[in-house]
């Protein structure tokens, strides 16, 4: 008989969940459709870049710089020689990868920080806001510089600090979103229904999220990939002769007077990327606002 | 009005003081444990023995948190120590180096913001309507491009292609004059307003927006308010409450572009002694940084914070 009350009035919750935001489609149009495509076209080439029949991306050839587009080299080669075309897409998964560490940290803290601080309120709530206001304080910058110099951890450690300085953002969209949620009728029925504090969290709220947590995602992975190409860019980043889509701007920056397609083509690439997301972000958020 | 804006300033300034407390700290612990000043000063030819001495006559083989609060307690009086790679205080090498940043800083800011309203009020007129699509797009794209490339690319338009500005460098106002000055200063400020002005402008066009869609707008327009009216007089000034606002959340991200439009420029700015400082483990003056980033930042925050209340009175019962 327990099992009864428990199991049914949660498939009676269940209809109700769409008006908080889940499992409605949203429609993306045709910039939409173009962002997304691009994103998981480079998400494609960040994974399968390594089994690519590419040319090695440091090796240099100092007889054949800056050359144009043959067979050999499809996008021609920079000032040093290298092959464009396979240091072009070892930078994406390099570039993507690091933007993709900030983002799964800051999400692993912010999230379910965010969601139990609007949820239970109270002393965790007001805790956890005063370190949020306080992280969001620290100058990024200084450090990710900091964290550069000292720990020698590469990009990885940068990364995952970088993740830590934005999981206040996320953190408080979510808290809000919480809020906002929680006082929904479906979530009320589901605590009538005697559902446990996980399963409301887990199986209403987190569904009621959803959409901002796409919105959040895809602007902050921008905003990790500026970062990522800014600190390159000034070589406390990802470091030469390795490829991300910082470091090859910072090398060729020179180049731009001479031979402007060794800069201009990672710049297009790293700007139609984070274009891409925002547009991606902007899409959720209407969807949003329409519901 | 008044008083509770003043009542808000002193209730934020208040709380500002334990973040300043507890960021500073953190740093302090954070550089205590990741490097040693004292052989940074011994040099690295140094003996173990005169690194040892070194650290003695720093201090720097107390307890963490007797140096901290040693430090907290010359900081407040405003005695942030000596450099330990420059001759002199920490005090007097941010202030030689700090002018340049600031007028940087506020003539990006004071472009962005001009910008932003002249386009925002544009396109948030007419939604939907030519201009609007052409600035949007631009406006996504601004976003989209790192500004250190928007100042190479200004470079190679507007210095060696035209040769109207200079490449590089920097002279103060008092050894050529403000006009010189300027002249240095055109490109890195635009480079570094383009980001801020783009994100600026599509707030206040959604913002306007949604302010043409409210009912006071309709009940003047029906009382025969002429349309420049609306806009000065009902519209612009409830919409600019969330354009203030990110001014205030943008500020971090315009430190760290200025920090890259400072190494793309080689202006001698904020930027280049934190990469300087940060790199020579310089911790006197990184700590001093960060404490003077954390008060930009908390200072800017509180008061876009009071003008937004101040624009918009609807916001005032949440405070």
């Amino acid at each position: 008989m327990t099992e009864v009350l428990e199991t049914e009035p949660v498939r009676a919750a269940g209809p109700a969940e769409p008006t908080a935001g889940a499992g409605r489609r949203v429609r993306l149009g045709w910039p939409g459709t173009l962002a997304l495509g691009f994103v998981l076209i480079c998400l494609l080439i960040a994974l399968l870049v390594p089994f690519l029949p590419l040319a090695e991306p440091n090796e240099q050839d100092l007889g054949d710089t800056l050359a144009r587009y043959s067979a050999d080299h499809l996008l021609g080669t920079d000032q040093l020689g290298r092959d464009l075309l396979a240091r072009l897409l070892w930078a994406i998964r390099t570039s993507l990868f690091a933007g993709l560490t900030a983002i799964v940290v800051a999400t692993l803290i912010g999230l379910p920080t965010g969601m139990l601080a609007g949820y239970r309120r109270g002393w965790f709530d007001t805790v956890s806001a005063r370190i949020a206001d306080v992280v969001l304080t620290v100058p990024a910058l200084v450090l990710l510089l900091t964290v550069h110099t000292a720990l020698r951890t590469g990009i990885t450690g940068q990364m995952v600090t970088l993740g830590v300085i934005f999981a206040p953002r996320i953190y408080r969209v979510m808290r809000a979103e919480t809020i906002r949620v929680a006082t929904m009728p479906y979530l009320l029925a589901g605590r009538m229904s005697g559902c446990s504090h996980v399963r409301i969290l887990w199986r209403y709220l987190l569904p009621g999220i959803r959409a901002q947590v796409r919105v959040q995602v895809s602007y902050l992975l921008g905003l990790s990939l500026l970062i990522e190409a800014g600190i390159s860019f000034l070589g406390v980043g990802v470091e030469s002769p390795d490829a991300s889509l910082g470091t090859m701007l910072s090398g060729a920056a020179a180049m731009l007077a001479s031979d402007a397609r060794v800069v201009l083509i990672p710049a297009a690439v790293l700007s139609l990327l984070i274009l891409s997301l925002n547009v991606i972000g902007d899409i959720e958020s209407e969807g949003e606002r329409r519901g | 009005m008044l008083t509770l804006i003043l009542r808000q300033a002193a209730l934020r300034a208040v709380v500002a003081v334990p973040t300043l407390i507890v960021v500073t700290c953190c740093t302090y612990v954070m550089l205590f444990s990741i490097g040693d000043p004292a052989a940074v000063v011994a040099g690295e030819s140094a003996t173990p023995e005169q690194v040892a001495q070194v650290r003695q006559s720093l201090g720097l083989d107390r307890s963490v948190v007797a140096q901290y609060l040693d430090w907290l307690a010359h900081a407040v009086r405003g005695d942030f120590g000596e450099s330990l790679h420059h001759r002199g205080d920490v005090l007097g090498l941010v202030g030689q180096y700090l002018p340049a940043t600031l007028l940087l800083s506020f003539l990006a800011l004071a472009v962005a913001v001009l910008a932003s309203v002249l386009m925002g009020s544009a396109v948030g007129a007419r939604p939907g309507g030519l201009v609007d699509r052409g600035l949007g797009a631009v406006a996504v794209l601004g976003i989209a491009v790192p500004n250190f490339l928007v100042g190479y690319v200004l470079i190679l338009v507007f210095s060696l292609w035209f040769g109207w500005f200079p490449s590089g460098g920097y002279r103060t106002p008092a050894e050529a004059g403000l006009l010189t000055t300027f002249r240095f200063l055109v490109l890195p400020s635009a480079s570094l307003a383009l980001g801020l002005m783009c994100v600026q402008t599509r707030t206040f066009r959604a913002s306007l927006i949604k302010e043409y869609e409210a009912d006071y707008v309709r009940t003047a327009r029906m009382k025969g308010v002429s349309p420049s009216g609306v806009f000065f007089r009902h519209v612009a000034r409830n919409a600019s409450a969330p354009w203030v606002t990110v001014i205030g959340l943008e500020i971090g991200v315009l430190i760290t572009g200025a920090l890259l439009v400072e190494s793309v420029f080689s202006i001698p700015g904020i930027g280049t002694l934190t990469l300087e400082a940060v790199q020579g483990q310089d911790f006197p003056v990184v700590q001093a940084l960060v404490t003077l980033f954390a008060l930009v930042i908390l200072a800017v925050n509180l008061v876009t914070d009071l003008i937004a209340l101040w624009l918009n009175p609807a916001s005032r019962g949440l405070s």
